[in-house]
């Protein structure tokens, strides 16, 4: 699954659905993938 | 990070700094009761996440977190996910509703667990599934990667063998269809009316 896929897919958990694209590839690079 | 089926995500008891969250494949929430019988607390799909609780309040993990097909999780560190929170309030707010979501389901469950009888449960067990995991589809929902019967059984509060004289039941009677590692149920509102939930 590559990054665009992955930032799609938590944008749509109930969680983070108030994140922008942006804020969530930031939270994606201090993640363990 | 990867696991296959049956690989351990998260042990109960141990120390818990992270989060997960699930792009890919089923896993299961389970503690062993002092009998070691596993009891399913919940079965988790894609864009749920686990492991809240101790990123939360500290304390060890509740229970154990189980593949139940090929699983592809992403993990939060618990200070990153904390300074998530102070930062947006509304992942807060939207963290709170998940857990009260959570609290009226493990609401329903004890009240299915206490008052139902073998079909009821079973039925019951079957709707939480539907909703949680399932694909709605002009009226029908598929629910896919079915846990064993076994699992079922332990998620239902029941036996293997009611597990499978009530689904073949239930397939008998048209409510649902079984294929390979998939149940269907026909109508799903129908099947909610009939059982009460």
């Amino acid at each position: 699954m590559d990054v665009k896929d992955t930032v799609k897919i938590l944008g749509e958990v109930s969680i983070f659905e108030s994140l922008s694209d942006k804020e969530i590839a930031e939270l994606l690079a201090g993640a363990s993938l | 990070m990867t696991f296959k089926k049956d690989d351990v995500i998260i042990f109960e008891s141990e120390e818990g700094n992270s989060l997960y969250v699930i792009l890919e494949g089923m896993v299961k929430i389970s503690r062993t009761n002092e009998d070691y019988k596993e009891v399913i607390l919940a079965i988790l799909g894609e864009r749920d996440f686990f492991g809240e609780m101790s990123v939360l309040d500290g304390a060890l993990r509740s229970a154990d977190a189980i593949a139940l097909s090929k699983v592809q999780v992403i993990r939060i560190d618990a200070h990153v996910f904390l300074e998530l929170l102070e930062k947006h309030p509304k992942i807060a707010i939207s963290l709170l509703r998940e857990l009260v979501s959570r609290l009226r389901k493990t609401d329903h469950q004890i009240k299915s667990i206490s008052l139902a009888d073998a079909v009821g449960r079973v039925a019951s067990t079957i709707i939480r599934l539907a909703n949680d995991v399932g694909r709605q589809k002009r009226g029908r929902v598929e629910i896919d990667n079915f846990a064993s019967q076994q699992e079922i059984a332990n998620y239902a509060a029941t036996s293997r063998e009611t597990i499978s004289r009530v689904l073949s039941m239930f397939e008998r009677e048209g409510l649902i269809e079984r294929e390979m590692n998939k149940i269907i149920i026909v109508n799903f509102e129908d099947f909610k009316k009939r059982f009460g939930d």
